[in-house]
């Protein structure tokens, strides 16, 4: 008397050497080889596959809540004011307007006008060249 | 009665680690139930052979993934199991794979007493068993060739324990009318 499992296994025990052969053909065509490939992956690679794609599904869901927070908003904001940055430099004739306007309210409280530019520039320059020039004069 | 003991000393820390001792010693202990196994249920040696070598290759890969080392038999017939099905549906019998019974739960008393076979029966238990429904025959040849438990047929079947119950106890009783009838 047998059990089922020694029945079974009896039928099919002459495929024992089959399987060594098929065992050995494994081993040399790279079983080891496969795992050499695995552990050969770049580090994103590895890091995708270790932290992102485990839990893809939770990680898919916080990019979602992040765009429609994005979206929400952009939808939801004010035209922004115009920059003083952005608008166009004054005109030649603007500013001798101001500056005309500037000369005149200091004649009207009695005030001498600030030098002008050319004015500057005539009086700058080292003393002793002012001290000649007085001294020719 | 039983070959397969209880609690055996497998080296799957060993194995983890890259021992190629260790993946001789597993393969060694697993090749020729793991074959019968996949043989049972596809039927043809060239198919097992391939689909023992696939299991092989994905249990090595995969190594890292089993948490309890204890439940390495069970897990590497659950891959076996999973490359069988794979076969078929690439052979599109998904009818077949529908194949269902009725999973009443049964105690465990209902579960008949383990057959014993003459050898003048043993060719006809080997017909009896192909003419099984493959989820009663995969279950019985689980439950006969390593001893699993309910609960690791159903591990390596994917499916509850009450209908490997259900399996088991159906499978038994038709292998034993069979018997009866062919004597």
């Amino acid at each position: 008397m047998k059990t089922p499992r020694e029945v079974l296994l009896k039928k099919h025990e002459a495929v024992e050497g089959k399987l060594d052969q098929m065992w050995r053909a494994t081993l040399r065509r790279g079983l080891g080889g496969r795992a050499d490939a695995t552990e050969r992956i770049p580090p994103i690679a590895k890091l995708w596959r270790e932290l992102i794609w485990p839990c893809r599904r939770v990680w898919a869901g916080l990019a979602c809540a992040w765009v429609l927070i994005a979206v929400l908003n952009l939808a939801s904001a004010e035209p922004e004011p115009r920059s003083f940055g952005k608008t166009a430099p004054p005109s030649h004739e603007e500013i001798r307007a101001l500056v005309e306007q500037r000369r005149m309210l200091a004649q009207l409280i009695g005030e001498e006008p600030k030098p002008t530019e050319k004015q500057r520039t005539d009086s700058s320059g080292p003393r002793s060249e002012r001290m000649s020039k007085l001294v020719a004069a | 009665m039983l070959v397969v003991t209880e609690r055996e000393q497998l080296p799957v820390a060993e194995a983890r680690a890259g021992n190629a001792e260790a993946w001789e010693s597993l393969f060694r202990r697993y090749r020729l139930p793991l074959y019968v196994y996949v043989f049972e249920l596809v039927r043809d040696e060239q198919t097992s052979l391939d689909l023992v070598q696939e299991t092989v290759i994905n249990a090595y890969r995969h190594l890292g993934t089993l948490r309890d080392d204890e439940k390495f038999g069970s897990w590497l017939f659950g891959i076996a199991h999973q490359k069988c099905i794979q076969h078929w549906r690439g052979q599109d019998r998904e009818t077949e794979l529908q194949e269902e019974l009725a999973s009443e739960p049964l105690m465990d008393e209902d579960i008949p007493v383990d057959l014993l076979i003459r050898e003048e029966q043993e060719a006809e238990f080997m017909k009896l068993l192909e003419k099984l429904p493959w989820p009663q025959r995969s279950a019985l040849v689980l439950h006969y060739v390593e001893d699993f438990s309910l609960e690791e047929i159903a591990r390596v079947t994917g499916t509850n324990i009450g209908t490997v119950k259900s399996r088991l106890h159906y499978a038994k009783r038709a292998l034993r009318k069979l018997l009866e009838d062919a004597r």
